[in-house]
């Protein structure tokens, strides 16, 4: 019982690492991209992903304004990097003081202990609509076990959903932190 | 695996074209009654509590990046090492003998024929897995090295190869064993898909090759598993040990069939899995007796050409509670034979059931409650194989010692049932197949089989055993393991 109590009291814990939160609100144009290493086709990301993005978003006082996928895929499938993409959503993020560019490339890596390892590539940026050359970048692989074959692209990276967030979490707290 | 990550490091260039994946999982279980650390024998009874320390790491190298703006050639290599050997966690104190280059393939596409991916190297690949038993029934080419090629057209995936299994099949006793096969699945829809598939290998008649299969004629199955062949054949023929008969060459074959059933995806229904594998197992090649000093070899292809296996394993996941609650459920069917054997019992000539449930619970995302429950029934076609008892030779069949006897034990079923719970912490969040995985578990079995589970104990009866006898039927473990990929 007493294990018991002390679990529950661990996992009830405050958490560290309060959000840091904008002085005011902050309307943030937002994009999320999903592309493979198979196909220049891209689209968004599948919606419980989005969702924690705009959630952790709106918890630091900033406004999501999520760009529709239609809206962009034709014009991201042709630009593959990431600041010819921020240039194309600073032109299109009217009202918007900040950007936030979500691309996701995933692809399979293999067969492994009974189940099927995905990698999902995360570029993250976060950039100041006045000058998206002044944004911060920040690149990192989220490794994925699937246990499935029918569950794919949009299946990794909603199992990648916890680690991207934390890690966007992480980004934009760094970036409002340093801001005067 | 070391040269690479060293010269990765010399050449920090090249470590973005290089990606490693892993599973690992080590554990301590304390345990009071004299056993090594394992709840039971085998993943019969679920995997959880009955495994041993593992892992497996695996690098990608990307030779020739994928374009996806055109259809020019891609190339990977991957590479995997994976064994049991951990140091302070298991016998071999964390041996390099306990671990093996398991796969080593590249794979590359849009190379000849559209659409196909190609494979050269270990061809080794399943439909899917039984997490509950760690085990993957259907599966196709383990062991087998070759080319195969991968198509997949929208719903349709094919995967054929032809290798050959020799090395896989009969390691430093290598004879060619070609094999073909393949695998082929379709999606219906979302919410269900169907497989199947198979593999055949033909070992050819090779004279002069004494890794080739052969029989050594006039064989009777009761001595050569008595080990009295060459005795019985002296006594038979007085002083002619010269003319024993020499081995005759012939062929050999063996494969498996396979099939698949998935379903899910609807409600709380996560997704069901249903496996099936027969297969016809390779002959083995020879055995040896050793008759006044003198080591003979006899050539068993033909009593042991006729063992089959029949595999049914299916597991269903549930989400009972959103968030709250999940189940798996899984239940496993084996059924051995060997024609060739019908006097003695042996693990070609068994049966075994077994179902296993486990409910995880969720008391925040990363602290979660596990129980988990297990029963199985093994047995023996050919009378007793298990020991019910520490005198279990006074309990023989008719009450009576055999010593001449074929049989292990006092009796030919073994019954288990294991129960598991503790806590988990995964820190990644709910799900029971989440990890990494930080576990705090206890465990029990009873058997009806005497000190079921790996032990040191002394089993003779005789009157020199220091040692003394013990009857135990139940079996406690406690457990802190952890388990994890990347």
């Amino acid at each position: 019982m007493r294990v018991l109590s002390l679990l529950l009291l661990f996992a009830c814990g405050p958490k560290a690492g309060a959000p840091v939160v904008a002085a005011k609100a902050t309307p943030t144009t937002m994009v999320g991209v999903l592309g493979t290493d198979a196909s220049v086709t891209v689209t968004a990301l599948p919606e419980p992903v989005q969702t924690r993005l705009s959630a952790l978003l709106t918890e630091r006082n900033l406004t999501p304004v999520v760009v529709p996928e239609d809206v962009w895929s034709t014009a991201f499938a042709s630009r593959r990097n990431t600041p010819q993409r921020l240039g194309w959503l600073d032109d299109h993020a009217e009202g918007s003081d900040l950007l936030l560019l979500v691309e996701s490339e995933v692809s399979f890596y293999s067969q492994l202990s009974g189940r099927y390892r995905w990698t999902v590539e995360v570029t993250a940026t976060l950039a100041p609509a006045a000058d998206p050359a002044q944004g911060v970048t920040e690149v990192y692989q989220v490794p994925v076990f699937l246990q499935f074959h029918h569950q794919r692209e949009a299946e990794a990276l909603e199992e990648a959903a916890p680690v991207i967030a934390r890690k966007v979490a992480l980004l934009v707290d760094g970036y409002l932190g340093g801001l005067p | 695996m070391i040269l690479l990550a060293a010269l990765l490091a010399v050449f920090p260039a090249e470590a973005s074209r290089a990606q490693a994946a892993g599973y690992f999982r080590i554990g301590t279980r304390p345990d009071m009654l004299g056993g090594g650390n394992q709840l039971g024998y085998w993943n019969l009874y679920g995997r959880l509590l009955n495994e041993t320390p593992y892992g497996a790491l695996e690098l990608k190298y990307t030779l020739l990046e994928r374009d996806p703006r055109a259809a020019e050639p891609y190339a990977d290599l991957l590479f995997r090492v994976e064994g049991g050997g951990i140091g302070s966690a298991e016998w071999s104190n964390g041996s390099l003998d306990a671990w093996r280059v398991s796969r080593l393939f590249v794979r590359a596409g849009n190379v000849g024929i559209p659409g196909v991916e190609w494979r050269m190297g270990t061809l080794w690949e399943y439909m899917g897995d039984l997490g509950l038993y760690d085990m993957r029934p259907a599966e196709v080419f383990f062991g087998t090295v070759g080319l195969a090629g991968r198509w997949t057209g929208g719903p349709v995936e094919l995967y054929l190869g032809v290798g050959d299994s020799g090395y896989g099949l009969k390691g430093a006793q290598y004879n060619t064993i070609p094999t073909g096969g393949g695998t082929l699945r379709v999606s219906i829809g979302d919410h269900l898909q169907v497989g199947g598939g198979g593999e055949y290998r033909f070992e050819p008649k090779v004279e002069g090759n004494r890794f080739a299969p052969h029989d050594t004629p006039d064989m009777a199955y009761e001595d050569w598993l008595r080990g009295e062949v060459v005795e019985r054949y002296l006594t038979d023929n007085p002083n002619r040990e010269l003319a024993f008969p020499d081995p005759v060459p012939t062929s050999a074959s063996s494969g498996r069939l396979i099939g698949y059933l998935g379903f899910g995806n609807l409600g709380g229904l996560v997704w069901n899995n249903t496996f099936l594998r027969y297969e016809r197992i390779h002959p083995e090649l020879f055995t040896t007796e050793t008759y006044e000093g003198e080591e003979v070899a006899l050539y068993v292809k033909s009593l042991t050409d006729e063992r089959t296996v029949l595999t049914v394993g299916n597991e269903l996941q549930l989400r009972l509670i959103p968030d709250r609650l999940d189940l798996a459920w899984g239940a496993l069917y084996g059924n051995h034979s060997d024609a060739d054997n019908q006097i003695a019992p042996s693990d070609h000539n068994r049966t075994y059931k077994s179902t296993v449930l486990r409910l995880q619970g969720y008391v925040t995302p990363a602290v979660h409650v596990l129980v988990e429950s297990s029963i199985a029934r093994e047995h023996s076609k050919n009378g007793n194989a298990y020991r019910e008892h520490a005198d279990s030779i006074f309990a023989n069949t008719g009450g009576l010692p055999d010593t001449e006897g074929l049989e292990h034990g006092d009796t030919d079923t073994r019954d288990t049932w294991q129960g598991k719970g503790g806590f988990v912490f995964n820190p990644l969040g709910t799900g029971i197949y989440a990890r990494p995985s930080l576990r705090a578990l206890y465990g029990v079995q009873v058997s009806n089989q005497n000190n079921a589970f790996g032990n040191s104990f002394v089993e003779t009866i005789d009157q020199y055993n220091e040692f003394g006898n013990v009857e135990r039927h139940v079996h406690h473990v406690v457990s802190l393991e952890m388990e994890a990929w990347f």
